[in-house]
């Protein structure tokens, strides 16, 4: 969610040698209900999603471990076609098809961002805002794409709002505080987890 | 009620899906008549999976081509699962027609295009297919790596 600029770095600095991909749009988070990162899970070879996890922990690594001793399964299960899969031309066409449906602009929101129109995936985010006023999601991918351009009051307005409707999203919280507190995050020290723990009893009060 | 779903019925025109229609040995328990998931998978196209359970045992689930529902009543037979055949039926959906000597089990394909529900990813169901871009600019599909199992960590720099 935090673009190259973040995420180069750290492949760098820990040596990571797996696929990375960077999620502006937070297309992972939404398909997968995302409440809190860091998070893990285990897709088996037919599709099916043996395994959730948080941090590395031995527990979940012994899960891992076991999925992995079971013989390989010959069935492949099928996923329904995928918003984030669905090119940008055929998102337009489901859009212009159901004006209406707020899912389809904001799927098509998050494909703009992701080829760049930034002004498009605006126009979508307010489209999608003015149908469905309970949605999280929509104002936080909203946010995401002014982030993008560099309009980061504007984007924290938009991240206050998505959290005033899932109080319980980590990802949005945490995403507002490394904006109002970089220091926090992206001092010399790195993350001062100690002033996390505080800040949560600052605003449970 | 058990019978009922277990006679042959009549099957409006379905969508060919990869369940498929080979007879399975039926193996009574309890009176209850099992297939064994070896053979689930290897002719008729469904798995049975375990996950990790609450309290340290383990929960299943059936697995058709494109749903997953949890699967109660498995008994491990030894190093074999034995799946009931009315949970499995009422799970994804199946009819199941016996044989005359409840010897041989047939599942068909479900009546209605139960493939359920949200697109929201959960342990035990199917997951997304999504396609993210990596870091070289190249993308890669969740499908595309299908065959493979799969480790997917989500991280941000807080």
């Amino acid at each position: 969610m935090q673009g190259l600029e973040v995420v180069k770095p750290w492949v760098k600095k820990y040596g990571v040698t797996f696929p990375v991909a960077v999620d502006m749009a937070d297309v992972f988070g939404a398909a997968f209900g995302l409440k809190a990162i860091p998070v893990s899970f285990l897709v088996d070879e037919v599709g099916i999603v043996r395994l959730q996890g948080g941090g590395p922990s031995k527990e979940f690594r012994a899960q891992v471990e076991e999925v992995l001793r079971e013989p390989v399964s010959a069935v492949r299960g099928r996923t329904r076609e995928a918003p984030s899969v669905l090119s940008l031309g055929e998102l337009r066409a489901r859009a212009a098809r159901q004006p209406d449906d707020a899912a389809a602009r904001l799927a098509l929101a998050q494909a703009l961002e992701r080829s760049e129109d930034l002004a498009g995936a605006l126009a979508e985010c307010n489209a999608a805002a003015r149908l469905q006023t309970k949605d999280a999601m929509i104002p936080f991918t909203h946010g995401l794409v002014l982030l993008r351009q560099g309009r980061t009051n504007d984007a924290l307005a938009k991240f206050t709002a998505a959290r005033e409707l899932d109080s319980g999203n980590w990802r949005i919280r945490k995403q507002i505080w490394a904006l109002e507190h970089p220091e926090k995050f992206y001092g010399t020290n790195g993350i001062d987890w100690g002033w996390q723990k505080e800040q949560v009893a600052r605003e449970r009060k | 009620m058990l019978a009922t779903r277990m006679l042959a019925l009549a099957l409006t025109a379905a969508p060919a899906t990869a369940i498929s229609g080979a007879p399975l040995p039926v193996i009574t328990r309890d009176g209850q008549a099992h297939v064994a998931a070896a053979a689930l998978e290897r002719d008729a196209g469904i798995v049975i999976k375990r996950l990790p359970g609450r309290g340290g045992g383990s929960e299943f689930v059936a697995c058709g081509p494109s749903q997953c529902a949890p699967l109660k009543g498995v008994l491990a037979d030894g190093e074999t699962l034995l799946a009931p055949v009315a949970g499995l039926s009422e799970a994804l959906n199946l009819t199941a027609n016996l044989d005359e000597g409840r010897r041989h089990v047939t599942f068909g394909p479900a009546q209605l295009d139960s493939s359920s529900t949200t697109g929201t990813a959960r342990v035990g169901g199917i997951a997304p297919n999504l396609r993210l871009t990596k870091l070289d600019g190249t993308t890669v599909t969740l499908d595309e790596l299908r065959g493979q199992r799969v480790l997917i960590n989500s991280w941000a720099s807080w």
